[in-house]
Parts: C-alpha cells; structure tokens; sequence
C-alpha cells in the first residue's frame, strides 16, 4: 500500500515537470527515518534518494519495472514520465499490473534493480548524490526536510542533464552552517545564472522560503568524462 | 582601496599561467571583489535605527551569511537575484579555499571571475536604496538576529 505521502510527492513532480520535460525520470525513495536513525515503521515521510534521467523520448514508461513502497516502508522506486502520453503515472490502477508492486524488506540491491533498469535499454543518469550524515543532521535539525526533497525532484527540471550534490558548509569561521547544492555540469556563466534565479523563484513559490534562504547554489565543471567522473555516479551506474 | 579591484588581481593571476593554488585564490579573490562592494552598498544606505536594533556599529560587522540573507529578503527579484549570485560565489570560495579532495579548475577560475563580473554589473544597476531596504526589512523581520 502506497504512503500517501508519496503520492503527494509524485502529485508535486507532475507540476514541477510542467516546466521542462525530461524524456522520462526515476525517482527513488526512501523513509527518511530508515536513512538516518534507522527504521520507524510509522514514520511515513520519504526522501528522494536518487533520482535518473531518461534521454530516449520513444521509451515508453509502461515498459520500465517500478517497485512501489513495501508494507514495512523500507524503500521504493517509482517512475515519472510522459514518453508517449502526458499521463503522469501514480502508484495504483495508472501502473501496468506487471511493474505495480515489489516488495523488498532489506537494503536496495543497487545492482540487481539498476541492472533491471538498464535492462530496459535506456540511458541512466543519476542526479542527486547521497547526502553525507552532517548534511541530514543539517537538513534535519533545520527542518529542511520537505524542501530538500522538493529540490531533489525539481532541480533536475532546471539544469538537465546535470549532476547534484547537496552538503554543508560554513561561509566563515564563527557563522552558523549554510547548505550548498553544487550543481555539476557546464553551462554558460550567465546561462548558469539564470537557470539557478528560476529555481530559486520557483522555490520561493512552492511555499520553500526556509530552504531558499539557507542554501547557495553553484556550478562545478564536471571534468571531460562527464558525469562518469563522479564518484557518487559510479556507485549508482548499472554499470 | 576599492575591494573590486580584487578582480583585477584574479584576472592578472589568470593570465599568468596558473596552478590549482593560484586557481583556488582567483576563485577567492572574485568572491570578495563582490561581497565587499555590496556589504558597504547595505551598510551606507541601511538606515541608523535598524542598525542599532542589529548592533551594526561598522561594515564589518556585517557577516557573509547574513548579507545573503538581507538580499534574499528582498521583495524585489534583482536584488534577490544579487542574493542568488553572492551564495554561489560565496559557495564557490569555499569549496577552494575549503575542500582539498575536489580539484578546482582553470576553467571554474574563468568562470568565477565571469559570475563576479556580472555581480558587480548588476549591483551597479540596482538602486542602492532597495538593497538598504533589504537589510531594514530583514532586520525588522528577525528583531535584528542573524
């Protein structure tokens, strides 16, 4: 039985996408509480954990596998996209029956399930590289939550193709913690600014003035490998 | 001095060959030719009660973060877009002053001077006043808390 926070959440992706439409996306989630301070069974919030980019506009989603949030909310993948209809796919009669559901009640078998995936023929990207534990400590303790997870799932949208990391800094000695969304990629300086200026409206709008106010957002040239130069993206590739 | 002449400095350490050292100060440099012109820019034109009510005595005691926060607030998208800017800047500076494991590039110099570039340019086209504005309505909002 799907969480109907994560409906909500999927209902948000479905507006955000509006803007720009990737060929097709992944999301994977993950109960906050399970990824920080191990599992509470009640606790219904999930957090974006990864989330992949599909390039092939013919890919039709109705042939990619999803697994929907199990009983025990350990995790779940679902998938978002508009391949060959607008329809915005949500958990229920709207999957094909084949890929409504799987249950897992342990960790992610990262490379059994991104293997099913790759399986599929299409091209995976990673964006989001997982937090580190003194960034959800930060994100936690500011109640950054929800904006977080808005960010993971819009930011995408507004730097495509583009890798993401979210961490902690501190801009001097003696100031408070800052967060940071380093956005890895190569665009243009000013292309970059204004870019970064519709995400940052596009966050105030969303009700996330909390989050905008704290977090910096900047670009790392990602080195001639491109993403594959990233560690993070490694450890997430199928391959 | 005039603090944007740091950019100067970035741009002739740019053109001088430069190692990641020099790479990672070019980076600093352009940060601070920013975030020094637009603290005085908020200090000058911030009025003195909201100054006292924040203990303001001088320019310097304006922090890095709580000038990103006095641009953010304000209700004009240029100046927040200034806000926007100075953090991925600000972000920018730390990681190379900071972070020794991610490599900074020549290329991530290049654009630091050009962001910073675009910093000042439009800092020079926004009314000092509205950034003034900025800072009393973030003052008022937050009793003077940083």
């Amino acid at each position: 039985m799907a969480s109907a926070t994560t409906r909500s959440y999927i209902g948000r992706l479905d507006v955000a996408s509006q803007a720009q439409e990737p060929a097709c996306q992944v999301f994977v989630w993950r109960p906050w509480d399970a990824w920080c301070q191990g599992i509470d069974l009640n606790e219904t919030k999930d957090v974006l954990l990864y989330s992949y980019s599909f390039e092939r506009a013919e890919a039709s989603a109705d042939a990619l596998p999803c697994i929907g949030p199990s009983q025990d909310h350990l995790w779940s993948i679902a998938v978002k996209g508009r391949p060959t209809s607008r329809r915005a796919l949500r958990w229920g009669s709207d999957w094909p029956p084949e890929a409504r559901l799987r249950r897992n009640k342990g960790p992610i078998d990262w490379p059994e399930e991104l293997a099913r995936l790759k399986a599929t023929g299409l091209d995976l990207k990673p964006s989001f590289a997982p937090m580190a534990e003194d960034t959800l400590k930060f994100v936690s303790q500011a109640d950054l939550r929800e904006g977080i997870v808005w960010l993971q799932s819009t930011a995408p949208h507004y730097f495509p193709n583009a890798g993401f990391q979210v961490d902690v800094f501190v801009a001097e000695e003696g100031e408070e913690s800052m967060l940071s969304l380093e956005v890895y990629a190569s665009f243009p300086p000013d292309e970059f600014r204004e870019r970064r200026h519709r995400l940052c409206e596009a966050m105030l709008d969303a009700g996330h003035r909390r989050l905008y106010m704290t977090i910096s957002i900047f670009q790392r040239r990602i080195a001639r490998s491109g993403c594959e130069g990233l560690s993070w993206y490694r450890t997430a590739s199928p391959e | 001095m005039d603090a944007k002449d740091f950019l100067g400095t970035a741009r002739l350490l740019l053109n001088s060959a430069p190692d990641e050292a020099a790479c990672r100060t070019v980076v600093g440099r352009a940060y601070y030719a920013c975030f020094l012109p637009a603290r005085k820019v908020a200090f000058d034109h911030c009025t003195l009660s909201a100054r006292i009510k924040a203990s303001i005595a001088n320019e310097r005691k304006i922090l890095h973060k709580s000038l990103l926060f006095y641009l953010k607030t304000s209700s004009d998208g240029s100046v927040r877009k200034l806000g926007e800017d100075l953090g991925g800047l600000c972000g920018n500076r730390n990681e190379a002053d900071y972070n020794m494991i991610c490599t900074t590039t020549l290329s991530e110099a290049k654009e630091a001077i050009a962001h910073a570039e675009a910093f000042l340019h439009d800092l020079g086209k926004v009314a000092p006043g509205k950034i003034g504005e900025a800072m009393e309505l973030y003052i008022d909002q937050t009793c003077g808390r940083p």
